[in-house]
């Protein structure tokens, strides 16, 4: 059974508050069908933005970005992507054209990367592991 | 059914007290119900004026046509497209939800 939306969040700011110095809280929206965090902080000279949506029937939709003076410097999230879905189907991925594909975004989205589920922890590791602070 | 108490200064001069306190609850939710539904219709304006057309439409696009999509990430201001998306389908559903509750009320 999924997490309580409101325990859901909880722990992905705590999370978010433990890997930044200044998390600033944007948006946070709990409806009984869905939920909605919208988080960001600064990384060294970088910009961090995180948002999720959490529904009742257990999907989740995410985006982790990581920016530099406004341009994309690599990021996740898991929308229906025709690029990505192009990855993981080939010619036959118009037929999953709005199925969630978990997928990473290279510097200025040169490229897409086919990637496993990701969460605020795994991002915030693989930012940890890639970026200098 | 929830129960509620009301003060005996209010119940004396809200007679019949039940009708008027039904209407007094209308009134209420009706006013939070439009508040709510002003700030979701400014939100997915925001959306709109930024991408150039509605959530259907920006959602087909993005699910069918590459070129497009290609646009989008080229340009810094786009490139958070599909967080952008989940954000955008929150609001617009959130809005369909709180218009029907303000038909409810209404009606």
């Amino acid at each position: 059974m999924a997490m309580p939306f409101t325990q859901a969040l909880d722990l992905i700011i705590s999370q978010f508050q433990a890997a930044f110095e200044n998390p600033t809280l944007v948006r946070r929206d709990e409806r009984p069908n869905r939920a909605l965090l919208e988080m960001r902080d600064n990384y060294g000279v970088y910009q961090v933005h995180l948002r999720e949506v959490l529904r009742v029937d257990g999907t989740r939709k995410y985006a982790y970005y990581v920016l530099h003076q406004s341009r994309l410097i690599g990021g996740f999230d898991n929308a229906p992507n025709p690029r990505a879905l192009r990855l993981k189907y080939g010619k036959n991925y118009v037929h999953h054209r709005l199925e969630l594909v978990p997928h990473r975004h290279t510097q200025d989205k040169a490229a897409v990367e086919l990637t496993g589920e990701m969460t605020c922890g795994l991002f915030i590791a693989w930012l940890q592991a890639n970026l200098p602070n | 059914m929830p129960t509620v108490q009301v003060r005996d200064e209010y119940a004396a001069i809200l007679e019949p007290l039940q009708e008027s306190v039904d209407e007094a609850l209308r009134r209420y939710a009706t006013e939070k119900v439009q508040a709510r539904i002003l700030e979701l219709e400014r939100k997915v304006q925001k959306w709109e004026e930024k991408y150039g057309c509605s959530y259907d439409l920006f959602a087909y696009r993005t699910a069918t046509d590459e070129e497009y999509v290609k646009q989008l990430d080229a340009d810094p201001s786009t490139q958070q497209w599909e967080g952008d998306l989940l954000s955008w389908e929150f609001d617009v559903e959130e809005l369909r939800e709180w218009r029907c509750h303000l038909h409810r009320l209404l009606t």
